[in-house]
């Protein structure tokens, strides 16, 4: 089902429905890229398929700062428990040289930034060049907003890139092509039409008395106002219904 | 029952992740996490079984002091030889001398009976040195050793064994030192991936007890019942004879050659 097809049919329901509004093509079509993210993490959380995996046969291996190697991700991915968006990183066998078969086809272990002191108290999972591991700094590294992937264990070697496999989202602003297919399955462009239908309404039918406009035409409710004042509550005195 | 068979390291983890759900090593623990508890469940096995025999030569220093060899823990037979070193000749057993200790240079030595029979005046014991030399048997070399106290572990043999210049020594070992890849086994492939498979969950407990606790009873039940566990099972794999050697044990026995 491609773009094109979709936001047209939901652009016509909407002005059907709400003939003075003023939905453009690109709002729309940005909806259905952020309800389209919503729905695939949801998917794969019940379908753990790898119908949204990418591969990247070939990431440069960069050097920080600090000397650490690390790498950048080519692109937004899932975040999963786990770290699990992230499916492989693997020494790439083509284009890194390797020195043979006991480094080709290397792969790097997930952890977490916060474990990695305990993974050097033990022989058998201490990081090394043949038991590699990868963690995330997925907001700032000195101050500086970065999308990195650090790798562990490769201090002594010089490996020039890696193989990597991600569950990736998609980029809400940048569709290059409305004639491109959603990358949702079909059955689930059901579930997209109505949430996006839902967005729409929801702007629609906000309730006029939120609207700021300027004005200040309300009532007090003075009974309502004090409603926590139990003196408040009680019925007058003079009240002599019963 | 002796076998030459072992299975990899890799065909264990394959199974046992699969089995608690962490083939990505993601659910849980790195892949090192099991090579760990996999040399820790041989390692009980070996404590469990004595299953794993290792021999050891050295040539006999001077101060008749021996490192005690890595990855060890019980000390079987010991024997002095002549010859060429791993190819013995002449061979004489060394027997274990209690409280002898030549620390820390070697011949000299401190023992609470001496061996020529003296017992540094014990006023309350017989002098033994007399009573031997009345026997006249005391005479002779006297081949013994002891491990000492403190540490580093240390071999320490009697003067007289160095009349020999080798010493050969039958251990049981430990699986393999810690960081090398565990040697597993046949017989103990189920014990090991059911001990593996108990310590994941018993460590994912602290994670969610509510779902762990039920796995981990399961897992133990595994590896630890009486009659069905694979633990047990493993014991009584390693521990039973040969047929071959039931067999020959059972003719030299009975001395009835009959069967």
């Amino acid at each position: 089902m491609t773009y094109r097809y979709v936001v047209y049919d939901l652009q016509k329901n909407f002005n059907a429905s709400f003939d003075d509004a003023d939905f453009t093509f690109n709002q729309i079509l940005y909806w259905v890229q952020v309800v389209a993210n919503k729905l695939r993490v949801q998917h794969n959380r019940i379908t753990n398929s790898d119908l949204f995996t990418s591969t990247f046969s070939s990431i440069n291996v960069m050097i920080d700062s600090k000397g650490r190697p690390y790498i950048d991700l080519p692109t937004q991915i899932m975040d999963l428990p786990n770290n699990s968006g992230i499916v492989y990183i693997t020494y790439n066998v083509e284009t890194c040289k390797c020195s043979g078969p006991t480094f080709s086809q290397v792969w790097f272990q997930g952890t977490e930034i916060g474990k990695i002191q305990n993974l050097y108290l033990d022989e058998y999972t201490k990081p090394s060049s043949k038991n590699p591991y990868f963690y995330r700094i997925g907001d700032k590294v000195d101050g500086v907003s970065v999308n990195r992937i650090y790798l562990l264990g490769l201090e002594c070697i010089n490996i020039e890139d890696v193989e990597i496999a991600v569950k990736s989202s998609l980029d809400p602003s940048a569709v290059c092509n409305i004639d491109d297919n959603i990358s949702l399955p079909d059955e689930l462009i059901g579930d997209l039409t109505t949430q996006v239908l839902q967005l729409g309404r929801f702007i629609m039918m906000m309730p006029s008395e939120s609207i700021n406009d300027g004005q200040d035409g309300s009532e007090i409710d003075y009974k309502s106002q004090y409603y926590a004042s139990r003196g408040a509550q009680l019925p007058d005195s003079t009240d002599t219904t019963e | 029952m002796n076998s030459n068979d072992f299975v990899s390291i890799d065909h264990l983890i394959a199974e046992v992740t699969v089995t608690v759900n962490d083939a990505e090593f993601k659910g849980g623990f790195s892949k090192g996490w099991y090579q760990s508890r996999i040399q820790d469940a041989l390692q009980e096995l070996s404590f469990d079984t004595f299953w794993l025999k290792v021999t050891h030569d050295f040539v006999i220093p001077e101060n008749c002091r021996i490192p005690m060899p890595p990855n060890v823990f019980n000390l079987r037979e010991i024997y002095l030889y002549s010859g060429e070193l791993c190819n013995p000749v002449n061979t004489q057993n060394v027997y274990w001398k209690r409280l002898f200790d030549n620390s820390y240079s070697g011949t000299g030595y401190t023992s609470k009976v001496k061996d020529d029979g003296s017992n540094n005046a014990d006023i309350y014991q017989p002098n033994q040195r007399v009573l031997t030399h009345n026997m006249q048997g005391f005479y002779g070399p006297k081949f013994y050793y002891n491990i000492s106290d403190d540490l580093p572990k240390m071999i320490m043999l009697s003067r007289d064994c160095l009349s020999f210049p080798y010493l050969r020594i039958r251990f049981n070992g430990m699986g393999v030192p810690n960081g090398d890849l565990p040697i597993v086994p046949r017989f103990f492939e189920r014990a090991v991936v059911d001990y593996v498979k108990m310590k994941f969950y018993d460590a994912m407990k602290s994670r969610d007890p509510r779902v762990y606790r039920a796995l981990w009873v399961d897992a133990k039940d595994d590896v630890e019942n009486l009659t069905t566990g694979s633990w047990n099972k493993a014991k009584k794999r390693i521990k039973s004879m040969d047929t071959a050697e039931k067999e020959s044990m059972e003719e030299y026995i009975s001395s009835m050659y009959h069967k």
